[in-house]
């Protein structure tokens, strides 16, 4: 059975403007076709069309996605000044698509489809290739896919999965079931998954800890503040009006081009970035930011005990707060965003669904999808 | 009051690999303006970057020829600076772990330039600036090519001491295959830090950076330039020294600020996260060691000890990558050391001239010029024979005895044909016969020409000799 797929606009398809819904790359037209788009193509995928997500993704950036402000609207098939944003819902119910690939490092996107009734799958860092995709936080960029049916996503996620010597970042061991391996072509982590997919009870599965998810929920959002706003201001340095994008019309001399170009072509949010990224980098702020948020992310990673389990589950239906009182929806969503988070600065695959979010071990695709599989039963 | 002059040096040089440092686009000289350009190393978006393997092999290289340490594990970290040359807008480099640390190079006098580290990254672009449109132009053909840079520590006092670590450092790099180190090319490059301090002084005073020297020479006269302002300001107070770059104008013999370094750009590292960190294993390093060639001075120890060869010829063909190994190549066929040396450094060198092609990119067929040797050697045919084959071999890469009988230049010594020869120029020159007999030795020179003339050079020059003083006396 062949599919549709709608496709952000950082996505990279070779003579169709590439344009990370941002002013500055209007007129950029792709010279390449990325590897994801050659991947579907080849596994008979149609792509009937593209979507803005925000300008280089940065949307939920510096807003909380949670109150349903900003995140979870797309511009469909255009400049983000010419068309009306839709909801991600209604933009898979509306077409033909059957997904939709994009570039969710924040998680806002996550959060929103889970909204939506949809589902989001978050690869593992390193196993779908970035090559073609407009970069914005390197150290967190992945083409996820989002989906109508989680079956549906984790079959597209198989097609795109998979080694690609144009990015050096790849996870170089990995099976053709997207996990990755040791030399010996065996899975790597410490416990092997054991839950029974007829059983109610998804027995091998960690709830964080309380006192993780209420420390991590304090420092999550800083950290990734930091560390996303460090790398917005050095992937766009790239955009100065010269080479290729917008360029200012009347400047005076070198400097006025760039500045004007720059000024006119930048959203909000991504001028923020890109000063607060100087700042956090400058050699007077470097050890008090980004080193420290570097730290913080290593910490964090360690801090989850993948030795012991195979799955973190925030299930929005049991959460109660300190008192032992059920959260409000706010708080709620609060904490599921925080996992998403959480998945994102780890580089961990996760699945957000309308019911809760699961994030497993480096590589473990699988057990997201068995994990699903026994829930929906 | 005497002072003490203190430098340390900052050498880029370029290395020889095929392709780019992060894309598959090559990475030689001389290619038309953006010919050698890919979305890549252009800066386009979508292009994550992949490490050339064979230029972090290359700087390991570097590392053991200049006695560094390896590191084990390397990363790569982006320097942020705008400026048109460079695509992206920051620079690929290593900032917080290079790949090689603590080396030394020993000069003549036994003293050790220390290093500090050398580290790889990228190269910029080329920005041409034409005067009579008042345009500026970018070639990107050089952005991101790889180059290592290695850091000395400030061990040198004198322009002397300079310039014999550089042609040493240019011996080193370039036997090792590393670096074509060409400094008109721009693939060696060099900015020298000097800073000047009263004799017996413990701190060192205030340093600038002197840039854009290409030649040996134009860094000797460049130091000394710099370090007689830096004497005078502190002896007159004509001027403040300031930590400051400055530029080398070769045409007027002086240096001028550039920037001060107090106010140039903070350049914002981070590791980049686009590129895993490297690990450097030991059998890795072991392959990088055991490919290594021999290095110029041990050559030129094997070379004058073992093979008895003088030390005006171990010193030229130990010093030119590409004469070293023609010497070695030939000896596997031919161990005459000798007759090897004054073929190279006489009748190939000669060739090599006259072709008008560097010394450092002579290729010959090592066999071919081998058994060359050897029918010169055998009396199989002349020197002079010799030379024109071997420009055959050289130029066209014949095999020398398909050519020798196609020509037919085997050295002719039948004597019958040799007398038949003599008789006829004999009876042609009858005056120049007169001559000699009339007491003039020098005629007999310009006779034995006449032969060789008759047979096309191929006559054996000491038969010829015998033969006609023998016919010349009946």
């Amino acid at each position: 059975m062949s599919y549709n797929a709608i496709l952000d606009s950082s996505i990279m398809q070779k003579g169709v403007p590439a344009t990370a819904g941002s002013k500055m790359l209007a007129d950029f037209i792709s010279p390449i076709d990325a590897t994801v788009v050659t991947r579907l193509e080849a596994a008979g995928v149609q792509i009937v069309g593209r979507c803005d997500v925000g300008e280089f993704g940065v949307d939920g950036l510096f807003g909380s996605s949670v109150d349903g402000k900003t995140g979870g609207q797309v511009h469909c098939l255009g400049r983000t000044q010419d068309s009306v944003p839709v909801p991600l819902s209604c933009l898979l119910a509306d077409s033909e698509a059957d997904f939709i690939l994009c570039n969710d490092y924040i998680g806002a996107i996550s959060l929103a489809a889970a909204k939506q009734g949809l589902y989001y799958i978050h690869p593992t860092y390193g196993s779908v290739s970035r090559y073609g995709l407009i970069p914005a936080v390197s150290s967190m960029d992945q083409i996820g896919v989002l989906c109508k049916k989680p079956v549906v996503g984790f079959e597209v996620l198989k097609m795109i999965t998979g080694f690609d010597s144009k990015d050096g970042v790849m996870i170089q061991r990995i099976n053709d079931k997207g996990q990755m391996t040791n030399d010996k072509g065996q899975m790597t982590n410490n416990k092997e998954y054991t839950a029974d997919a007829g059983t109610d009870e998804p027995s091998p599965c960690l709830k964080p800890r309380k006192r993780d998810s209420e420390k991590y929920s304090e420092i999550l959002p800083q950290i990734m503040q930091i560390l996303c706003c460090a790398e917005i201001g050095n992937n766009i340095s790239r955009y100065d009006g010269i080479k290729f994008g917008y360029r200012a019309k009347g400047y005076n001399g070198l400097h006025e081009l760039y500045t004007k170009s720059r000024t006119e072509a930048f959203g909000e949010d991504i001028k923020l970035a890109a000063v607060i990224g100087a700042m956090v980098l400058s050699q007077e702020n470097y050890m008090r930011y980004y080193d420290k948020a570097m730290r913080l992310r290593r910490l964090i990673r360690d801090s989850l005990e993948f030795d012991k389990y195979d799955v973190i589950i925030n299930d929005k239906g049991q959460m109660t707060n300190d008192k032992g009182q059920e959260k409000s929806q706010t708080e709620k969503w609060n904490s599921f965003y925080n996992l998403l988070t959480l998945s994102r600065l780890c580089g961990l695959p996760s699945l957000a669904t309308p019911e809760g979010v699961y994030v497993a071990n480096t590589g473990r695709d699988d057990i997201l999808e068995a994990q699903l599989l026994c829930n929906m039963k | 009051m005497q002072y003490e002059v203190v430098m340390g040096l900052e050498v880029h040089v370029e290395l020889s690999t095929e392709s780019k440092l992060f894309c598959s686009c090559s990475a030689k000289f001389g290619a038309e303006p953006n010919e050698n350009v890919c979305p890549a190393c252009s800066g386009m978006p979508g292009m994550p970057a992949v490490v050339n393997k064979r230029a972090i092999e290359l700087a390991i290289a570097a590392g053991l020829v200049t006695n560094c340490e390896i590191s084990k594990v390397i990363s790569f970290d982006k320097k942020n600076y705008f400026y048109p040359d460079l695509p992206t807008g920051y620079q690929i480099t290593q900032y917080f772990a290079p790949v090689c640390t603590n080396g030394w190079v020993e000069l003549d006098n036994g003293k050790r330039i220390t290093l500090k580290q050398i580290h790889i990254e990228e190269d910029a672009g080329k920005l041409v600036h034409e005067p009579r449109t008042r345009m500026t132009l970018i070639d990107f053909n050089r952005a991101s090519v790889p180059l290592i840079e290695i850091v000395s520590n400030p061990d040198f006092n004198t322009a002397d001491e300079v310039t014999e670590y550089l042609d040493k450092l240019r011996l080193l790099l370039s036997f090792a295959g590393i670096s074509d180190c060409k400094m008109q090319e721009g693939s060696m490059r060099c900015d020298v830090n000097i800073s000047v301090r009263e004799q017996g002084c413990q701190t060192l005073g205030t340093r600038t950076e002197t840039k854009n020297m290409n030649s040996l020479k134009a860094i000797a006269r460049a130091i000394e330039y710099e370090s007689q302002r830096h004497i005078d300001a502190l002896e007159t107070g004509s001027e403040e020294l300031i930590q400051e770059t400055r530029r080398w104008d070769d045409d007027i013999g002086m240096t001028y600020s550039m920037r001060e370094k107090e106010e140039a750009a903070d350049y914002r590292y981070f590791p980049n996260p686009e590129i895993m960190p490297v690990h450097i294993s030991e059998e890795w390093i072991e392959r990088v060691r055991t490919a290594l060639p021999e290095p110029a001075h041990e050559k030129f120890a094997r070379l004058t000890t073992m093979l008895g060869l003088p030390e005006y010829d171990s010193k030229i063909i130990s010093g030119s990558q590409s004469l070293a190994h023609i010497f070695d190549g030939v000896m596997k066929h031919f161990s005459k050391a000798k007759d090897v040396s004054n073929w190279i450094l006489g009748e190939l060198l000669a060739i090599v001239k006259d072709a008008d092609t560097g010394d450092d990119n002579i290729t010959i067929d090592a066999l071919k010029f081998a058994t060359l040797i050897m029918l010169v050697d055998e009396g199989k045919i002349n020197r002079s024979v010799g030379k024109k084959v071997l420009a055959a071999v050289f130029e066209e890469n014949a095999e020398p005895n398909e050519y020798i009988e196609k020509h037919s230049l085997a050295m002719v010594s039948d004597t019958g044909l040799l007398e038949s020869a003599i008789k006829e120029v004999l009876s042609e020159n009858p005056k120049s016969v007169d001559e000699f007999k009339g007491g003039s030795q020098k005629v007999f020179g310009f006779l034995v020409g006449q032969v060789m003339k008759k047979t096309s050079g191929k006559a054996d020059p000491r038969s010829v000799n015998e033969l006609l003083g023998k016919m010349l006396e009946e």
